[in-house]
């Protein structure tokens, strides 16, 4: 019983701390300088325990980059939020010239997240993302939960198809347009067929290169929900067990190491101390080596097959803001 | 000369070297460049060895070998010790196994040692420092102390060698210098791998490695410190009331044990030497002894024996300073439920705590 209090008054704690810390989105505030664990200005500066959430009065363009005119935003914005209204999805054009570190796809899916684009009881969303990060310039389309279902590796190819011309060309503001008409006519087609998978889906161009997929896709089919869930029982035990295991070990280890003599190994109560000197000491360089690992939190996102027009990526996975599926190319 | 630079081989990756025109030694398989005059240096230690040689310390004690005059000689028929006393101290019991010891006639004096330090605490206070030895050991048996009877205890006067010498050379090093730093991808690990050679000299002085093969030469190790400053010449006046061993472990034998802690405590000045590096590792000890000499004393130790399930465990108390040293028993079933306890208790709060972190 007690228990049960515990629980649900850690819960209503945790979904009040949500509410106040999320509610008011940062997208508005007209300061964009990084927070200060130099992340972007929207990014929470604690991840830990994130729950997507709906976030309120959120722009349709967001356009950190500062590629398109007010009039085009205008219009682009005008254009998405019919889009929002009409399917009742979350999407939004985003643009950033600074990817803080992250990999684009976990950059534009945090972006989901973080602001709460979700919509729904799945909280759903998709945003179309061109990054001008000098070291990464790339686009992706980049959905999370609900939406990540229909956004598969044929779909993203033929976004990525439909707008790489006139990305290449310099013409973002039509790009955008591009990608919020075929994100319109898709979800059209979802809503007006019955049971909808990607499968019914008309595909104007059809991905042959196999090769270049990430093999992560073979295993990422078309879903119905998702587990949200805490650590298992089993888990949980499992790691108290594990920790009781080693700790109950060193403990007895380091009783049992009392009983035994331990004798010294040197000599250093005999040494005369005023007897040691220094005659002389050499010290030669021979070599170096360096060794480099990937950090941790950035998982690699596959570059593709190199040449001069880059290659496409598609990649899904969890960040510190929940999961996503993603796919563009570099420019 | 070429021809030996050819058959270097790489420190860093073991590939032979070759000589390359500029005047450096290259690797072909690391690209690794290195100054041919540093491979020649690191090549000229390796194929160096260096032993501590004691010289000829046998004869020395051979020369100045005296007996241990009117002692009464006793033997051990059960474990083949030989201890001896004065004539007014009646010995029963084997310090070493408890059994019966008889006199013999057929055997003379010991060797006399060149110095002894005298007991300076009695038995009461020995049985006492075993007493608090036992304290805190949550392990012990519970029924141990009724078991055995301390008063037992005996004080016997062990043989010892002590080595003084001058350790001094060269101490040869891979030491390493470790930079980290990160950008927004990756971190980097850059290792800088230097040959750090360290000429020095130190002194050593008594150095003991116990002279009997009845005592645990770990025992005696961790009976240590004691006090040379009280160290006087032998008398038989000291054995009365006490037991003196004689040695019966030649010096050959407890030389590498010497050799072993002085070159462990050289190495351990030398490193501070390097305290500049990230990682330092002893390729090669050159050290050789200067002046060295072995000398032959006896040291106070009570000695107690006290069997549980059917094993004997030895005590050894240091009769300087009452340090006591041995291995104790250490109950089955109090391990168990120690371990059971911490398993248990750990398990559940770690189990809690994941619980409410992770849901
Ligand atoms: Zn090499
Ligand atoms: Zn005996």
């Amino acid at each position: 019983m007690k228990k049960m209090i515990c629980l649900l008054f850690s819960a209503a704690l945790l979904f009040t701390l949500c509410i106040v810390v999320f509610a008011d989105t940062p997208l508005l505030n007209p300061d964009k300088s990084d927070n200060e664990n130099g992340m972007p200005y929207w990014y929470p500066l604690d991840t830990d325990g994130f729950e997507d959430f709906h976030g309120e009065d959120l722009p349709y363009v967001v356009d950190d980059a500062d590629i398109m005119t007010d009039a085009e935003e205008a219009q682009l914005s005008a254009k998405i939020e019919s889009i929002v209204r009409k399917y009742g999805i979350g999407y939004v054009a985003f643009t950033d010239d600074d990817l803080h570190g992250l990999s684009p796809e976990y950059y534009s899916s945090d972006f989901l997240h973080f602001n709460g684009y979700g919509t729904g009881d799945e909280y759903g969303a998709v945003t179309f993302f061109l990054c001008f990060d000098p070291g990464d310039r790339c686009w992706r389309t980049t959905a999370i939960n609900s939406c990540e279902d229909y956004f598969t590796e044929e779909i993203m190819y033929e976004i990525d198809e439909t707008v790489d011309s006139a990305i290449r060309s310099g013409d973002y503001y039509d790009a955008f347009m591009l990608h919020a008409n075929y994100v319109e006519d898709l979800f059209e087609e979802i809503a007006t067929t019955e049971n909808w998978t990607p499968e019914d889906h008309d595909f104007k161009y059809t991905y042959e290169d196999e090769d270049d997929y990430d093999p992560y896709y073979e295993n990422y089919g078309y879903r119905n929900g998702r587990s949200k869930e805490g650590p298992s029982a089993v888990t949980v035990v499992g790691a108290g067990l594990i920790v009781g295991l080693i700790g109950g070990g060193i403990r007895v280890a380091s009783l049992r190491k009392k009983m035994k003599i331990n004798p010294p190994r040197t000599a250093n109560n005999y040494l005369i101390h005023d007897s040691y000197f220094v005659r002389d000491r050499r010290c030669d360089y021979l070599y170096t080596t360096l060794t480099r690992h990937e950090k941790p939190r950035e998982p690699s996102s596959s570059g593709g097959g190199g040449g001069s027009h880059g290659g496409s990526s598609f990649s899904s996975g969890h960040s510190s803001g929940g999961s996503f599926s993603s796919g563009g190319r570099s420019f | 000369m070429s021809e030996r630079l050819e058959s270097y081989k790489c420190p860093s990756c073991s590939a032979p070297l070759r000589y390359d025109p500029s005047g450096k030694l290259v690797c072909d398989s690391c690209s690794n460049e290195y100054d041919p005059e540093v491979i020649e240096l690191m090549d000229s230690y390796d194929r160096q060895q260096a032993e501590f040689d004691w010289g000829d310390y046998k004869q020395k004690l051979a020369e100045n070998a005296e007996r241990i005059e009117n002692s009464v000689v006793y033997v051990c028929r059960s474990c083949g010790a030989t201890v001896e006393t004065d004539a007014t101290t009646a010995a029963t019991h084997c310090p070493y196994c408890d059994n019966e010891i008889v006199i013999t006639d057929r055997l003379e004096g010991g060797l006399k040692p060149g110095g002894v330090i005298p007991f300076k605490i009695d038995k009461n206070r020995a049985i006492d420092s075993v007493l608090a030895h036992f304290k805190g050991k949550k392990l012990l048996p519970g029924n141990f102390k009724d078991r055995h009877t301390l008063e037992k205890i005996r004080g016997v006067y062990v043989p010892f060698w002590l080595f003084d010498a001058g350790v001094d050379g060269t101490m040869v090093m891979d030491a390493t210098k470790v930079r980290m730093w990160s950008d927004s991808r990756y971190d980097y690990t850059e290792t800088k791998h230097y040959l750090l050679s360290v000429s020095g000299s130190m002194d050593f002085a008594g150095v003991p490695v116990d002279a009997s093969t009845k005592m645990d030469n770990d025992v005696m190790d961790a009976l240590e410190p004691f006090d040379y400053s009280e160290m006087r010449d032998f008398d038989p006046v000291y054995l009365s009331g006490f037991l003196a061993d004689r040695f019966d472990e030649d010096p050959d034998v407890s030389i590498p044990r010497a050799n072993e802690r002085m070159e462990n405590s050289a190495e351990s000045v030398i490193r501070s030497e390097a305290s500049d590096f990230t990682t330092v590792s002893v390729r090669k000890s050159l050290m050789r002894l200067t002046h060295p000499t072995v000398r032959y004393v006896m040291l106070p130790v009570y000695v107690l024996n006290v069997k549980y399930n059917e094993k004997n465990y030895r005590f050894a108390v240091n009769g300087q300073t009452g340090k006591v040293v041995g291995e104790l028993p250490i109950s089955k079933l109090k391990s168990w439920l120690y371990f059971g306890g911490w398993l248990v208790g750990l398990g559940a709060i770690v189990s809690l705590i994941a619980y409410f972190l992770f849901r």
